[in-house]
């Protein structure tokens, strides 16, 4: 579970007490120079304001802004405040956003997918923004792993580290004493630590729930399983009443106390009413009523970790919301991923550590885990179109009473705030096209694409507040990481290399299981990667070094070849990565990153290495829309209430044009430029 | 303690790279190599929990 920090210190051992779990308008006067390191100086800071609209496009901002739909955004552009802006290679929101913040490129920041993988274990995936590294130590006592952590004994325990390399750039602010306040900053779980006391951060993106996922709901209902099953995003429970009342266990996170760990569990109770159509649910000392299509509010739900005699057991506190879809033919009850409870937090989820604990006492309890929108309940069948649209209404409604807190916390220095909703909504909801959408009836694609518009409507409102309130005192930005199209037709890599005699034998169906690694050359891994099964680097390589160059031009050169069944070309761009990075921390690089045109993604089985029948097939998900193409044809949005001069702005531009404001030098680790 | 029986050509290399590698003794560089061996054969399910966890992210079925 994240980054606790399971220890005994020695005073409470001796004393027999606790187990210590340490978890987680518009003219601007130049600015003055804060080039010097230590505490915040007497005088305020200038203002400097960033929005991220995650996902924001430009063409369709564009085509709304013609149209009069856009007042804010049309405004500013008419003043000379509006680029496209270049996003990052891959245009996936983890590297992406580690651009923004490095002000350089995955060369150096080191993230180059969702998904890298281990060389040394051959192709073993991980999440590339943080690694949990296992603790050294312990102490086997009564079914239990202890871990002490003073002499003779040293127990190092477990914890996760932000794999993101490199400098972010608020750590220049805050060495010149410039405040800086980051809510829902993605790319940066755990939160990076603020040296000089000037930084403070939410995380957002990357940020696990209490089991340590990226968000598992947990549904309950009368057809569902006899046995708890798992599915990606979430797990199903069968309930059986008897009288109207059945028992029902909520899933919490791992007890890693225990030998063999096991999940928390916590039991509940749900009487139903079928006549009102409502439901009572007893858990723990909660007691809510909820009828049909109702959500409780937040509870805290106390999970108990078992410890042997003589220490007491420890709590860890997660917070989750119960919503009551159905009583009756099928009683449906869903429940959202277990949240870090940001009163009482587990895990750091913010710098400095209460931070969480100061925004919970104003707005009392609300989401901290990254990926909010559950997107998994609507691709599983678990929510319709309508519920989950719904539900991201909630995530959006607590991220404006958040952006409300940020403003009325803000005095000086840099605001950073992130939405979720233009990319997570977008993923599900964008169909721009008049051919028919993956998942449902064409009217119906219709009437949800509008439903997008209505969210770059509800930005335009949002920064005509913070306009009106701020552009006479603060630079503004408006940004995005990258833009959107429809994802209708899937490539599967690893397919095609193998129909290419790339990668064997014949028969193979997954990287992780079948394939010979003596007959492989290439194989895809991760949403945009083709990796080379190199001698001495991969664990069961075979290319030599002295082969690798000719390969990957011809791998290049084929697979932008390549075209689909109504003569489409299918792969822009394959570009070799030590010609697209430079920068110390390339190692996990893939060797070819490949830029599909829009319209076209890495199927979904191959992102995890398995193998389709064809290499090409229609997109059948509920996530109709994404934006891992080639970088060239999903540019993000770049506003900003100045006129821009750099014709062609790029992520890595933003760090040193907001340091340049606040009179600081571009540091020798940005290759970014100012963009004014 | 149970005994397993090498060849003696086997058991001469390993004397030589347990003196290489400076081990204490051909006892503890086999004990440590069977460790690391077993600890991999047995670490599967670590694999299958992040493989399933990265199933959970939107972009992965």
């Amino acid at each position: 579970m994240g980054n606790t920090c399971k220890k005994i210190d020695r005073r409470a051992f001796l004393q027999k007490s606790g187990l210590t779990l340490a978890g987680l308008g518009a003219g601007l006067n130049a600015f003055p120079n804060y080039a010097h390191a230590g505490r915040r100086v007497l005088a305020k800071s200038p203002k400097v304001i960033i929005v991220g609209f995650d996902g924001m496009d430009p063409y369709l901002s564009e085509k709304m802004m013609d149209a009069g739909q856009l007042p804010t955004f049309d405004f500013l552009r008419k003043q000379g405040g509006y680029r496209r802006l270049g996003t990052s290679n891959p245009p996936q929101s983890p590297v992406a956003w580690a651009n923004f913040i490095n002000g350089a490129g995955p060369g150096s920041h080191g993230i180059f997918d969702f998904i890298h993988r281990d060389p040394s274990r051959q192709c073993a995936p991980f999440f590339s923004a943080a690694e949990t590294v296992k603790g050294e130590g312990h102490i086997d006592y009564r079914g239990h792993q202890l871990q002490f952590n003073f002499w003779p004994f040293n127990h190092t325990p477990s914890q996760t580290l932000l794999r993101r390399e490199g400098i972010p750039f608020w750590h220049f602010l805050d060495k010149a004493g410039i405040p800086s306040a980051f809510y829902d900053l993605p790319s940066n779980y755990p939160p990076s630590e603020s040296e000089y006391g000037n930084h403070r951060c939410l995380s957002g993106m990357g940020t696990p729930d209490l089991l340590g996922t990226y968000g598992t709901y947990q549904h309950f209902s009368e057809d569902g399983p006899v046995r708890m099953r798992e599915e990606p995003g979430g797990q199903r429970s069968m309930l059986f009443f008897e009288n109207d009342t059945a028992k029902a266990t909520l899933t919490g996170p791992q007890n890693s106390f225990l030998k063999k760990q096991v999940p928390i569990q916590v039991d509940f109770l749900v009487h139903r009413d079928i006549g009102s159509r409502a439901a009572v649910i007893e858990i723990q000392n909660h007691t809510i009523i909820l009828k049909k299509g109702q959500w409780s509010s937040w509870l805290a739900i106390d999970f108990r970790m078992s410890l042997p005699a003589p220490f007491p057991d420890e709590h860890v506190s997660g917070i989750c919301r119960f919503y009551l879809q159905e009583v009756a033919p099928n009683f449906r009850l869903y429940v959202t991923p277990i949240n870090v409870d940001p009163t009482n937090p587990a895990v750091l989820v913010t710098e400095p550590a209460d931070f969480s604990k100061k925004i919970a006492s104003k707005l009392g309890l609300f989401y901290t885990t990254g990926f909010q929108e559950d997107h998994k309940a609507l691709s599983n069948g678990i929510f319709t179109e309508a519920e989950y649209a719904a539900q991201a209404q909630m995530v959006l409604d607590e991220r404006l009473n958040l952006l409300d807190y940020a403003l009325d916390n803000y005095d000086d220095g840099l605001l950073f705030f992130y939405f979720s909703s233009t990319d997570l909504q977008s993923h599900m909801f964008w169909w721009d096209s008049d051919l028919d959408h993956p998942a449902r009836p064409k009217d119906e694609a219709q009437y949800y694409f509008q439903h997008i518009k209505d969210i770059y409507r509800k930005a335009d409102s949002v920064m005509k507040r913070i306009i009106q309130t701020y552009g006479d005192t603060a630079r503004i930005f408006v940004m995005s990481d990258h833009g959107f199209a429809n994802f209708r037709r899937q490539f599967n890599l690893n397919t095609w290399l193998r129909e290419n005699g790339y990668l064997g034998p014949a028969e193979a169906s997954s990287i992780m299981s079948d394939v010979d690694w003596r007959k492989t050359r290439a194989y895809g891994l991760g949403i945009n990667g083709l990796y080379l099964n190199l001698e001495g680097r991969e664990e069961y390589g075979i290319v030599r070094p002295a082969e690798k160059d000719v390969l990957l031009d011809e791998l290049a050169a084929k697979l932008e070849a390549v075209r689909d069944v109504n003569g489409q070309q299918v792969i822009r761009r394959a570009r070799r990565s030590d010609r697209a990075y430079s920068g110390a921390h390339t190692g996990l690089a893939p060797d070819l990153i490949l830029g599909y045109s829009r319209e076209y993604r890495a199927a979904w089985n191959t992102c995890l290495g398995d193998m389709d029948k064809t290499v090409f097939s229609d997109n059948d998900s509920a996530w109709g829309a994404d934006h891992c193409c080639d970088s060239s044809e999903v540019p993000g949005i770049l506003f900003s209430n100045k006129p821009i001069a750099k014709a062609d702005p790029a992520l890595i531009d933003m760090a040193p044009t907001i340091l340049n404001l606040f009179g600081l030098d571009k540091p020798k680790t940005m290759t970014g430029n100012n963009i004014y | 303690m149970a005994k397993i029986k090498i060849d003696s050509n086997l058991y001469d290399r390993l004397k030589k790279v347990t003196e290489i590698a400076g081990y204490s003794s051909v006892e503890e560089f086999v004990t440590h190599m069977i460790e690391k061996e077993l600890e991999q054969i047995e670490a599967p399910d670590d694999d299958n929990a992040v493989e399933e966890q990265l199933r959970g992210l939107g972009y992965i079925e």
